[in-house]
């Protein structure tokens, strides 16, 4: 006879603000490995359509591979001879940003939705989306410091 | 469903709510209470909840970007954009994320886990057994009142970790040098006050941890009746079957071939020996 599962006992680890932070910073660096690569090929509205790579990639489960696929498909379908390889390209640049996506360093903390939101907002605001991932690297960065000294009183 | 998340220090026990509301009180927990965990693992809407959010921001963005101003006024429209969408972002989920909150019970002493453990344990046996009181049991199924029972024993257990907390506290400042006046008086008050607290809540836990041993056992007692009682009515078919079996086999003959043949080997062994005997 199957216990019945009235009480679960799970992981403690990892944190679904941390999770999910890291997942935004790894959206951000597709994004921003995008937004050069689709740049360089040539594709029109690279910052919009590096944005929603960027977005696809945060998505859980296929977002990744829909992010990868996009890209390829924009930088493949530009109007050019080498556009094939531009495509191939991208994908494989857009992988490579997946695997330290993986294991990102424990220094980038948990930040709560709005304040990561706002966070890309002001540096994308500024600087494009290069500027979004760099807000999103602070921010995550001082969010570990603060919790450290708030941890520490 | 009640859930327990079992960490290193502290465990946490979470009962119903909606998804975002669950999802928010975790992230705003792991966010605000500035500690080491345990948390809970990631799940799907924790990620739409932030995608949602990133693109809302992405399209504020693209939107400054593609209006293009002067660098100057760029940074300005960013700054307000920001601060806008942190004030109105965080008025959308402050509701949801204190409801999800108070959601959660925190036991943080091991104590007080292990009491809880325990509890669970014997719920998970009556809510096991409960099936095969089939007529018996009333309600058919007491999952229901399991899982608020769990949720106000876990009450009980966070509120005693606090109060336990709150008299070491005290305990520590009456070992310190603070002098016999009123605050002395009023240190040793409030002790007083905790632990005549700390002895009811105990008797509290006491009585709900109790009572849901006492019917995880009542169940387990009748299943091991019935069991018993199984066996027994098994034990009474196969000894019929064996005594039917024996009452209709057919009748031995009256001669017995061993005896025939003891009594043969018996002389021939006797003459042997006498034989023997005359010639020695």
């Amino acid at each position: 006879m199957s216990r019945v599962a009235l009480v679960r006992v799970l992981d403690p680890d990892p944190g679904p603000a941390t999770a999910a932070t890291h997942r935004c910073v790894w959206g951000a660096l597709a994004a921003t490995v995008a937004w050069v690569a689709l740049n360089v090929s040539g594709v029109a509205h690279a910052q919009v359509a590096a944005v929603a790579v960027g977005l696809l990639t945060v998505l859980p489960w296929l977002g990744p591979l829909l992010g990868v696929l996009l890209a390829a498909v924009l930088a493949a379908l530009v109007q050019q001879p080498y556009a094939p390889l531009f495509g191939l390209a991208t994908a494989a640049f857009m992988s490579l940003v997946g695997v330290p996506a993986q294991h990102l360093p424990g220094w980038l903390g948990p930040l709560s939705p709005p304040a990561l939101g706002a966070a890309v907002l002001f540096g994308a605001g500024l600087a494009g989306v290069p500027g979004g991932l760099t807000a999103l690297l602070t921010a995550s960065t001082l969010s570990t410091v603060l919790q450290r000294i708030d941890g520490r009183r | 469903m009640i859930d327990y998340l079992r960490g290193r220090r502290v465990a946490i026990v979470r009962r119903g709510g909606t998804a975002i509301e669950r999802a928010l009180g975790a992230v705003g927990d792991e966010t605000a209470r500035a500690k080491g965990g345990p948390f809970w693992p990631v799940d799907g809407w924790v990620h739409v909840l932030y995608a949602g959010g990133l693109t809302v921001a992405a399209a504020v963005a693209l939107t400054i970007n593609w209006i293009g101003p002067p660098a100057f006024v760029r940074g300005f429209l960013a700054l307000v954009a920001a601060t806008m969408f942190l004030l109105v972002g965080y008025m959308l989920v402050a509701t949801p994320t204190r409801r999800g909150r108070a959601l959660q019970r925190y036991l943080t002493d091991p104590r007080d886990r292990t009491v809880f453990e325990s509890a669970a344990s014997d719920a998970d046996r009556i809510r096991l057994t409960w099936p095969a009181l089939e007529r018996l049991g009333e309600p058919t199924d007491p999952t229901a009142i399991l899982e608020r029972a769990l949720w106000d024993l876990a009450q009980a257990l966070a509120e005693r970790g606090r109060l336990r907390a709150a008299d070491r506290d005290l305990r520590h400042s009456v070992g310190e040098p603070i002098g016999a006046g009123s605050l002395f008086t009023a240190v040793t008050d409030r002790q007083a006050e905790i632990t005549r607290k700390l002895t009811e809540v105990d008797a509290e836990v006491r009585r709900r941890a109790g009572r849901l041993h006492r019917l995880a056992q009542l169940c387990q007692d009748f299943l091991d009746y019935r069991a018993a009682q199984t066996r027994a009515k098994v034990r009474v078919t196969a000894a019929d079957a064996l005594l039917g079996s024996i009452t209709t086999r057919p009748e031995r003959g009256p001669e017995e071939p061993a005896a025939t043949l003891t009594e043969r080997t018996e002389t021939v062994l006797a003459a042997y020996r006498d034989l023997a005997d005359e010639f020695e």
